[in-house]
């Protein structure tokens, strides 16, 4: 994964380039060097290593893919650096180097989306931190059946491998609803898709109370001020959520999972120009432990759950829960920040639901160019198009097939892994 | 139990009994049997799991020896698997002819049959369940396979065979789902009892 390269960009080369990025399709990878990129993203050299991070700049520029449009991106590293052991003090989930789709989608290049939207339209630029890039995948998933008569005779079975930009650890996520998605997956009945677009997830400017998802919270503007409405939503904790099952009473026990569990539900679609939907897929991206809430009462909204192991209400309520005790060891670190490698709460566990994969893309063809939010879908690339590929099939049976959490149990964190991740 | 003490008697009667062949009897006359038996049954689809499920088999039949090698009649069909949530059911209803070609010495038989098959696969549901559609399909089948028959006393004869049938493709359908070009294989062992 990692490429060792001069950041001396070869702009020359463009020409001798270009017939590779020709071919480059939508793999999320191209087979030109770092060495031979025309020049970098704006994602790319972004990171700079805070107080706890022992890895240089430079070290985090090796981890590096040229993208689709022959600019360098970062992509997947480890939270330390194997070979020179310094820590990141970040992470970006499951090391995609093991999933069966690799091998055709490659290194995923982290913002490659948010560039192709500045050349789509230069007036709503959209640009994500590098920690938020979150990678998932599981082999051989066994899909689920909506009944158990089905379930007896029928079985798909699913590669799959995503990425989603979360932040799970500043204000982004209250206002903003794009995030970078990509979303690939091969199913047994011949369901195939790799997508890659600016997802538009629930409403702009506001999130929805993940203890109760009728209570809207309107936080203020987006960013791009014009950003689209998408299906789905974002629940996030909020500080009603906090005082109902984090903060609880002598004899409680605090609810970790009710109170403090983003959950960012997609539902997006890929559809032609004339709105016809060639494909459609609602992946639910949660984070347990988040390093945040929303707090209206701090000045940027962001409440910190490490705060909350030390807080006591006038009540006497009070956050009880291991996780606490484990991160303060029992009450004994009294001034632990919310970006202490220490704290449990730094958004390390996150699991997907894969969910539901309609592809109603009968006629082909299996390649199409879309926008950066997966609309306006043609034939030919246009100015910021992204290449799409949808398996000119239609799985669409009336049969509700879905499918399963994937990494459910893992946990991302390593040595010196902190918020923000 | 009844049955199966039955079929022992059987089977050690025809041990001891001479063998009477078609050849021995008048040329034309009816004949009935009923037997039980064991399948593996596949269903393929695109999405389908093609698990091969074995299930218990049974079979009625009836019809007319028309000569000494060659007899034609209906036989109706059934097999049946039960899991946890659901039951398999797959019946078939089939014109089916009997062909002696051997001598007396090797009373084997070939059969073949062609006819219609229904295949369903139902909810077990349990008592405050919601109860899902079932899955069902209708088929053209056909079934081939080979049997020996031993003879015993009184007209009656004890049929080991084994079956193959095959269902072209038809769709199965659960509600508004419709899973298309469906096709299911059954291979059957059994042992029916004839009369005459």
């Amino acid at each position: 994964m990692r490429r060792q390269h001069s950041t001396r960009f070869r702009y020359a080369s463009l020409l001798a380039v270009l017939p590779s990025l020709a071919v480059i399709g939508c793999d999320s990878t191209s087979t030109v060097s770092p060495e031979n990129a025309l020049g970098p993203s704006r994602a790319y050299d972004i990171w700079q290593p805070g107080a706890d991070d022992t890895c240089t700049p430079e070290i985090h520029n090796s981890y590096s893919v040229v993208g689709p449009d022959g600019l360098l991106y970062p992509t997947w590293h480890p939270p330390v650096d194997p070979a020179s052991g310094c820590s990141f003090g970040h992470e970006h989930g499951r090391d995609p180097s093991g999933s069966d789709l690799y091998g055709e989608v490659g290194a995923i290049p982290f913002g490659y989306a948010n560039e192709v939207l500045d050349s789509f339209d230069p007036t709503v630029p959209r640009h994500e931190d590098h920690v938020g890039h979150k990678i998932e995948w599981e082999n051989d998933v066994e899909m689920r059946f909506g009944d158990d008569v089905a379930a007896s005779l029928f079985t798909v079975r699913c590669d799959v491998l995503t990425k989603l930009h979360q932040g799970s650890h500043s204000k982004d996520a209250f206002t903003n609803n794009l995030h970078e998605l990509a979303y690939h997956i091969r199913c047994t009945d011949g369901t195939e898709l790799h997508v890659t677009v600016i997802a538009a997830i629930g409403t702009p400017g506001e999130f929805v109370s993940s203890c109760d998802r009728d209570r809207h919270i309107v936080v203020g503007s987006a960013v791009p001020a014009n950003s689209p409405e998408g299906g789905g939503k974002r629940a996030i904790p909020d500080r009603a959520c906090v005082e109902e099952h984090i903060l609880v009473s002598e004899g409680e026990e605090s609810n970790l999972s009710s109170g403090l569990r983003e959950s960012w539900e997609i539902s997006q679609s890929i559809r032609t120009e004339s709105g016809r939907r060639l494909a459609s897929f609602n992946p639910y991206f949660q984070v347990l432990f988040p390093s945040r809430y929303y707090d209206p009462a701090q000045p940027d909204g962001v409440g910190r759950t490490i705060d909350l192991c030390y807080e006591v209400e006038a009540n006497g309520d009070r956050a009880r829960a291991e996780r606490c005790d484990e991160s303060t060891t029992d009450g004994t670190i009294l001034d632990m920040v919310y970006s202490d490698p220490r704290s449990l709460f730094n958004g390390v566990q996150r699991f997907v639901d894969i969910n539901s994969n309609t592809v109603t893309n009968e006629d082909g063809p299996s390649t199409w160019y879309t926008d950066p939010f997966g609309k306006n879908a043609t034939l030919e690339p246009f100015a910021g198009s992204i290449r799409q590929f949808i398996a000119a099939i239609n799985n669409d049976r009336g049969i509700r097939i879905s499918g399963p959490a994937l990494g459910r149990d893992r946990d991302y964190g390593g040595p010196g892994v902190h918020s923000p991740n | 139990m009844l049955t199966a003490r039955a079929l022992v008697v059987l089977v050690l009667l025809s041990c001891s009994a001479p063998q009477l062949l078609p050849a021995q009897r008048s040329e034309r006359s009816i004949y009935l049997h009923g037997g039980i038996g064991a399948a593996f049954t596949r269903v393929d689809c695109d999405i389908c799991t093609g698990d091969r499920k074995l299930g218990i088999t049974f079979s009625l039949g009836a019809g007319s020896r028309l000569s000494q090698k060659l007899a034609l009649g209906l036989e109706a069909g059934g097999w049946n698997k039960g899991e946890t949530d659901v039951t398999n059911f797959l019946g078939t209803l089939l014109a089916v002819a009997y062909w002696y070609p051997a001598s007396n010495r090797t009373p084997y038989f070939l059969k073949a049959g062609i006819g219609a098959a229904s295949y369903k696969v139902d909810d077990r549901v349990a008592e405050g369940e919601e109860d899902a559609d079932p899955i069902r399909s209708k088929m053209f089948a056909a079934q081939l396979g080979i049997g020996y028959r031993f003879r015993v006393p009184g007209d009656f004869s004890l049929n080991p065979y084994v079956t193959l049938l095959g269902t072209m493709k038809a769709d199965l359908e659960q509600g508004n789902t419709r899973i298309t070009s469906a096709s299911l294989t059954l291979i059957q062992l059994g042992l029916n009892v004839g009369w005459r």
